[in-house]
């Protein structure tokens, strides 16, 4: 599905943001992508989300080669990825429910089965009810829930989450990891780059460790790879950091 | 067509969002297209008069002197059976010296230094409105003045290239006008536009990251863009209607613009629009 083969990202001459990457991630995995500040791991996922192209290497995303498809194809490619930001970005001029909406409607999904698309996804985060509401009367965590829905409203096949935890306290950071495990069960590759790995490791998924932009460490799923992720990367398990306040 | 409406409604969005940005750029250009509008309607009526005034031409036929009666006669059936013609009045050397005097009434006495009649027998001869341009007249004329018997034919060559010159040069005028109002009103949509795409720029970044094609990013933008230019134009439009109905109370002679200019006026300034629209976004999306 997600297929990785000496992946690199040069910015500028021996500036490497990622560099040597290789792995798969198949249909249904919830993988965990950490590593220290700088490491590369939005590097790493912008070049997944084909925003960036990768300067060596191949990167395939259900058969397409990053930096080979078409500039006109690439909206077809990103409808097939559900993005989570750090900060939200809900536009605040609309409710939560045509916040996820808008992804059908910016799509030309049609209007067939729209209601019942958003409906879901509302519902898969476990917010139903809130539809209604405006961004500004979400708390940060009900905004991130609404995030997400938005992410799977178009039944993606791999979601991209970059620190989706960073602006949220423990509980919230849970809820948030919960529901993309949930996704991830749906049949999803899920990819989240987190430096909240406490919380991650109550989920025992997969984890890639990165550093210096070399992938240090592909840890699989319920593994006991605790004192090895301290071992190779004791700076991840700092404290969270202080992000953008929502 | 999915994502039409979508589009349509973003775009009224979008001059929701920024209302007196919206009404400043669709003021201005409004004004812009009421300033050519007004040269529009100066054209118009200024293209009418001289029309009036060219069909009131005749072409004056001056006989050579000493004529004998049959050539006289052979010319005037010449020049009554012409197509071009409309009528033929005979006036004699006497007759243009009596009409002359009157016309000069007061000042007969400017005529007392001369010995004899100075006049000619003339033909005055009306021509049909379909031969009244220019270039026909002087056919006509070269037709006649090569004939027996004519001395000179006269009419009014000098003013009436004069006004076609006139006419020429307010198509010009209103051309450049139109150039200017043109560049303007795409300049202020295109303000209006950038700015509104700062204001979206989150909203642009969103729907690119979810798989919008690019003519969907750009449509809500042509359309405000669009929207602005014609409620412009139709400003614009009702303002000249109120101006040509206040001036037509004092001169009642003035020509309106018809419907049909009116609709190609909207459709300027959609147009107008939409291109500086366009125009801004293509900066700012080609960076992706
Ligand atoms: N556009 C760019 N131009 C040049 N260098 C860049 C660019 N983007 C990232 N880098 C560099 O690449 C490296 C990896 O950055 P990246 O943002 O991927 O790190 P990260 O793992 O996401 O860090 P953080 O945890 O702080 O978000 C850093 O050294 C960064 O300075
Ligand atoms: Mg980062």
């Amino acid at each position: 599905m997600i297929s990785l083969n000496k992946v690199g990202k040069e910015f500028r001459r021996d500036r490497w943001g990622v560099k040597d990457i290789s792995f798969t991630i198949d249909k249904g995995e919830f993988v965990v992508l950490t590593g220290p500040s700088g490491a590369g791991k939005t590097t790493l996922m912008k070049l997944l989300s084909f925003e960036q192209q990768p300067s060596t290497g191949e990167l395939l995303l259900e058969g397409r080669a990053n930096g080979r498809v078409k500039k006109r194809e690439l909206p077809y490619v990103r409808r097939r990825i559900g993005v989570v930001f750090q900060d939200f970005r809900l536009l605040p001029d609309r409710t939560a429910y045509e916040n996820v909406a808008f992804v059908l409607r910016a799509t030309g999904a049609g209007r067939k089965g729209l209601h019942r698309r958003v409906v879901r996804a509302l519902a898969l985060v476990g917010l139903s009810g809130r539809g209604d509401a405006m961004p500004s009367e979400l708390s940060g965590g009900e905004q991130q829930r609404i995030g997400l829905a938005r992410a799977i409203v178009s039944d993606p096949f791999l979601v991209l989450a970059d620190e989706p935890t960073g602006n949220l306290d423990d509980d919230n950071k849970r809820e948030v990891f919960k529901i993309l495990r949930k996704v991830a069960a749906g049949g999803t590759a899920v990819l989240v780059a987190t430096h909240d790995l406490n919380v991650a490791r109550e989920f025992r998924a997969r984890t890639l460790i990165l550093d210096k932009g070399r992938l240090v460490k592909d840890a699989p799923a319920g593994s006991e790879s605790e004192a090895a992720l301290a071992a190779v990367a004791p700076h991840v398990s700092r404290p969270v950091r202080t992000g953008m306040n929502v | 067509m999915n994502t039409f409406l979508f589009t349509l409604r973003e775009g009224v969005l979008n001059l929701r969002r920024s209302p007196m940005l919206a009404v400043s750029s669709v003021a201005v250009m409004g004004l812009s297209l009421f300033v050519l509008g007004i040269f529009l309607l100066l054209t118009v009526n200024l293209r009418a008069a001289i029309v009036a005034v060219q069909s009131q031409v005749e072409v004056a036929v001056f006989v050579q002197d000493g004529l004998r009666d049959v050539e006289l006669q052979s010319l005037d059936r010449f020049l009554r059976e012409h197509p071009g013609v409309s009528s033929v009045s005979y006036l004699t050397r006497d007759d243009a010296m009596a009409r002359f005097r009157s016309e000069l009434s007061q000042k007969e006495y400017l005529l007392e230094a001369l010995e004899a009649n100075p006049l000619p027998d003339t033909f005055e001869v009306a021509l049909f409105d379909d031969w009244k341009t220019t270039e026909r007249i002087a056919e006509f004329a070269t037709q006649i003045e090569g004939m027996a018997g004519v001395d000179e034919v006269k009419w009014g060559k000098d003013w009436v290239g004069r006004l076609n010159r006139v006419i020429v040069i307010l198509v010009l005028v209103d051309l450049f006008l139109g150039i200017v109002v043109a560049l303007s009103s795409m300049v202020v949509v295109a303000n209006t536009v950038k700015l509104t795409l700062i204001a979206r720029r989150e909203m642009i970044e969103l729907m690119k990251m979810v798989g919008a094609t690019i003519g969907v990013i750009r449509r809500p933008f042509v359309i405000e863009g669009v929207l602005q230019g014609t409620v412009a134009a139709c400003l614009a439009t009702a303002l000249l209607v109120t101006l040509t109905g206040f001036l037509q109370d004092r001169v009642p002679e003035l020509i309106e613009l018809s419907i049909p200019i009116f609709a190609i006026f909207v459709g300027f300034g959609a147009f107008l629009g939409g291109l500086g629209s366009v125009v801004s976004l293509q900066g700012f999306l080609r960076k992706w």
